[in-house]
């Protein structure tokens, strides 16, 4: 009875573990890539990466983000600004097909800003107040509240749906009247766009599959995947793994340095970058001593070691993870200017900051947050105490969740005296960036520093509201003059996002360096993508 | 037997309750505005009132806990942020791939722990005793996803044996849904391919998932037989003449078995909410990845409703286990009102 008890039990096991392998299906072009969790799918709530990867590829807007900076037609052939800044007029691309069938037209696009408006979430606080009508059904005219010129920039954060796919999914009861849920639900696992690629499969969790639609307007590159399957939160170590087995073709920027090295050292393996787009920002809270003096800001400024921080994100030799900052701009926006001064150690230079503060002497010590989720931050801290340290400048360093910093930063009394943050820009103009630091802003992440500035209050509207762009150039380095003066926050470094590809891939704007585009997701359009395992 | 079910089942729903209260709680305690974190920095503070005011979030506590008490009840356990669907939806499509996995560790945990037991409490202090003793050992002395990293590094990475991530591979078709288990549908289905794909799929997942509990199912069971052995009914039964395994299986191992079935429930019940590492590495599709994920994006009706999903679980196999425990052993029966 005992060994009949036993075999059965090998038995088991056996069939649990010795199962033959079944060979994956490998006709098609497919690129496997990863993402952070969760793959939020509806366009109208994209705040993050992942979700910004699959709206440029499913979904169109009416500009596209240029490489090397800018925009250019996308569902939009052309557009009119009136004199005034205020009336932005576009004649839409004939016969551009969605996924359901049928074709975008003016109705569409009325139909999208009216759905982004009603949601409230994601970008929709870029077209508040901004009203839309249709006069012919290929011609659009958008009305704003004032002059604007990062308005048709922001375009490209406004991804057409079809009326007519999204009416016929709502659910009723929902919290937006005779809309329903607006589709909520449906979109959150569905598409209505007109991309390059369809959805096919959506787990948020899990993953995404997306495949070529044929009849796309702009075609694709010769070798471009059939099939796009987007997994979510995999750990380091197993993408590791599935990159060396040629299970997976490119990772995300978010696996760890020592991943990214190990996969450079790998054959058939290639580091590719994004740069000019994002930068390290960390914010020094002005109404809690003693960062409320511009001095002990200064002195914060001067006494950290860049080139030592700039070395931290570095790959290897030749693969920086940062570059340094000129200004509060990155490379890749209009008002970039490398003549602004860059971040430099000065360690006297500090000290005499110190001592020109009302605190001299007596420099009381300053909370130093990292955020939990983001461990370089932890080394980051490390780096900036001992630097404050030899200025005389105490600092503790507090671990905090992202959660609670949120809850944190609502009041000045709450927040950190120093935070930290990576930032990138949704959409190709300097706004996008600059804006985060009007004080319409102050309680939120996008500004920590609780710096309500008359000055920058007028200078940041006045910048979005010229069309010139040499005079927006100006304006903008003004303002970055005035933000490196008052020190309410340091951008201390531009990053450069790192990912690990196969050799077989070629992902034209992060295979070339500095020629991408300055929008989040804005060089992760798979239709330009080439899969060639033959290579 | 029925008087018995009906007390056991009262007391699990009053266990209920408390947990959804404690879970409700405490999600609402945790900090961060989850209306602003969902919404995102950028959001306006007219939109993310508008949100708190639809989690009802803006109501005192007494008045969000009914109405989310009156939801369960209905069946709705409200809508998540993080997924932009209802929970139950959620739920429904994720506990399937927890469950496969847990059902198939615990499994092995009874396949390999309990013979093991046997076989070292059989040989008390004898080498397969202590070969027994250093495989729990090393089960128990690492957690699961440590073994997760291993297995993948070993039969993965080194060997490239085992597939890595997911349910099934890429190029097969995922059996019509039954229950949600991959394994029980493709055999419904009488999908063969989708079978192996499975099985292949779930074996290193469910054996990192299991190997602390084959090390205490193995301990336990050695222990508790080990004292058996000592008892005087075991001497009569070798002086009557029965076999070694007649003695282990018939007298020795029954009595063995009580505590090891009391612990291996509470862990299957345990492991439905711990799976989350294992799930991560293996990037198992699973509602433990979907509850972590849910508590740092501090997603009030997704963290309450995983909760309360692995409550009724717990519930539910203690139940079981209890009936089990009381049918095993009559004197619980008997002081239980089981006759």
């Amino acid at each position: 009875m005992l060994r009949r008890m036993l075999m059965l039990s090998l038995v088991g096991a056996a069939a649990l573990t010795a199962a033959p392998p079944v060979p994956a299906q490998a006709q098609q072009r497919v690129l496997r890539h990863d993402e952070a969790a969760p793959g939020r799918l509806d366009p109208s709530k994209v705040p993050d990466y992942a979700a910004a990867v699959l709206t440029m590829n499913i979904y169109d807007s009416l500009v596209e983000a240029r490489p090397g900076g800018g925009v250019m037609p996308g569902l939009a052939t052309s557009w009119t600004i009136s004199d005034d800044g205020k009336q932005y007029s576009f004649t839409l691309r004939p016969g551009v097909k969605f996924h359901h069938g049928g074709t975008v037209t003016a109705e569409d696009v009325v139909f999208t800003l009216d759905r982004t408006l009603t949601l409230n979430a994601g970008y929709a606080r870029l077209f508040k107040g901004v009203s839309v009508s249709g006069p012919e059904p290929m011609k659009v005219v958008f009305t704003l509240p004032e002059a604007n010129a990062s308005f048709l920039a922001s375009l490209v954060r406004m991804p057409i749906v079809q009326k007519s796919t999204v009416m016929g999914n709502i659910k009723p009861g929902g919290p937006y009247g005779d809309k329903g849920d607006y589709a909520e639900a449906w979109l959150a696992a569905n598409d209505a766009g007109s991309g390059a690629y369809r959805v096919t499969e959506h787990n948020p969790q899990d993953g995404s599959v997306l495949v070529k639609f044929p009849d796309y307007f702009q075609g694709f590159a010769d070798k471009a995947p059939d099939m796009v399957r987007i997994r979510y939160g995999i750990e380091a170590a197993t993408i590791r793994t599935l990159m060396s087995r040629k299970e997976f073709e490119i990772t995300s920027q978010w696996i760890p340095v020592e991943i990214k090295r190990a996969l450079a050292g790998m054959p058939g393996m290639k580091l590719v970058t994004e740069a000019g787009i994002s930068y390290f920002i960390m914010s020094m809270n002005t109404r809690r001593a003693p960062t409320d003096d511009v001095n002990i800001r200064r002195a914060i400024a001067k006494a950290i070691d860049y080139d030592t921080l700039i070395g931290m994100t570095a790959i290897g030799p030749g693969q920086p993870g940062a570059l340094p900052m000129h200004g509060a701009l990155p490379s890749g926006f209009l008002g970039y200017d490398k003549s602004l001064p860059a971040n430099a150690r000065d360690v006297p230079g500090a000290k005499a900051a110190v001592a020109a503060s009302k605190y001299a002497g007596n420099v009381p010590p300053i909370e130093l947050s990292w955020v939990a989720e983001v461990p370089l931050e932890e080394k980051f801290s490390l780096l900036i105490q001992q630097n404050l340290a030899e200025v005389g400048i105490p600092a503790t360093i507090v671990k905090t969740p992202w959660a609670l910093l949120t809850q944190q930063v609502t009041k000045p009394e709450t927040t950190p005296h120093m935070t930290q943050r990576f930032a990138i820009g949704p959409y190709p103009d300097p706004d996008a960036l600059i804006s985060q630091n009007e004080s319409r802003f102050l309680g939120t992440t996008l500004k920590m520093d609780w710096f309500a500035d008359s000055e920058l209050d007028r200078m940041i509207p006045a910048a979005r509201a010229i069309t010139d762009e040499a005079k927006r150039q100006t304006l903008y380095i003004d303002i970055q003059k005035r933000l490196l003066d008052q020190r309410p926050s340091l951008v201390a470094f531009e990053s450069v996002a790192t990912f690990a590809k196969q050799d077989y891939v070629t992902a034209p704007n992060l295979d070339a360096p500095g020629k991408g585009a300055a929008a989040i997701g804005s060089n992760w359009l798979f239709r330009t993508y080439s899969v060639d395992r033959t290579q | 037997m029925l008087r018995y079910l009906c007390r056991r089942f009262a007391a699990s729903l009053l266990v209920l309750v408390g947990v959804s209260l404690v879970i409700f709680t405490i999600a609402r305690v945790i900090p961060g505005d989850p209306a602003r974190i969902a919404l995102g920095p950028a959001a306006e503070e007219s939109a993310v009132a508008a949100l708190r005011a639809q989690l009802s979030l803006d109501q005192p506590f007494p008045v969000q806990y009914w109405r989310f008490a009156r939801g369960v009840l209905t069946g709705d356990l409200g809508q998540s942020l993080y997924s932009s669907r209802a929970v139950t939806t959620d739920l429904a499509q994720f506990l399937p791939a927890t469950l496969e996995l847990v059902f198939a560790a615990t499994l092995l945990m009874v396949g390999f722990g309990v013979p093991l037991g046997i076989v070292a409490a059989h040989f008390l202090d004898r080498w397969p005793d202590h070969v027994a003793r250093i495989v729990s050992l090393l089960g128990v002395a690492a957690p699961s996803f440590v073994w997760s990293i291993i297995f993948i590094l070993a039969f993965a990475y080194a060997l490239d044996l085992m597939p890595v991530i997911g349910r099934l591979g890429d190029g097969t078709v995922p059996p019509p849904r039954l229950t949600g288990l991959y394994v029980i549908d493709a055999i419904a289905a009488g999908d063969g391919r989708a079978f192996r794909d499975a099985i292949w799929h779930l074996a290193l997942p469910s054996l990192a998932l299991a190997l602390s509990g084959i090390g205490q199912a193995s301990r336990l069971t050695r222990a508790n037989m080990a004292q058996g052995y000592e008892r005087d009914y075991i001497g009569l039964a070798r002086a009557y003449g029965f076999t070694g395994g007649e003695i282990a299986l018939k007298y020795a191992l029954r009595p063995a078995l009580i505590p090891t079935l009391t612990i291996l429930g509470l862990d299957f019940a345990a492991k439905l909410g711990s799976a989350f590492l294992v799930e991560a590495v293996f990037a198992w599709p699973g509602m433990a990845r979907y509850g972590v994920n849910a508590i740092l994006a501090k997603d009030l009706n997704a963290i309450v409703g995983t909760v309360l999903v692995i409550g009724v679980g717990f519930v539910l196999v203690n139940l079981l286990i209890d009936v089990i425990v009381a049918l095993l052993d009559p004197r619980i029966r008997a002081r239980g009102g089981m006759t």
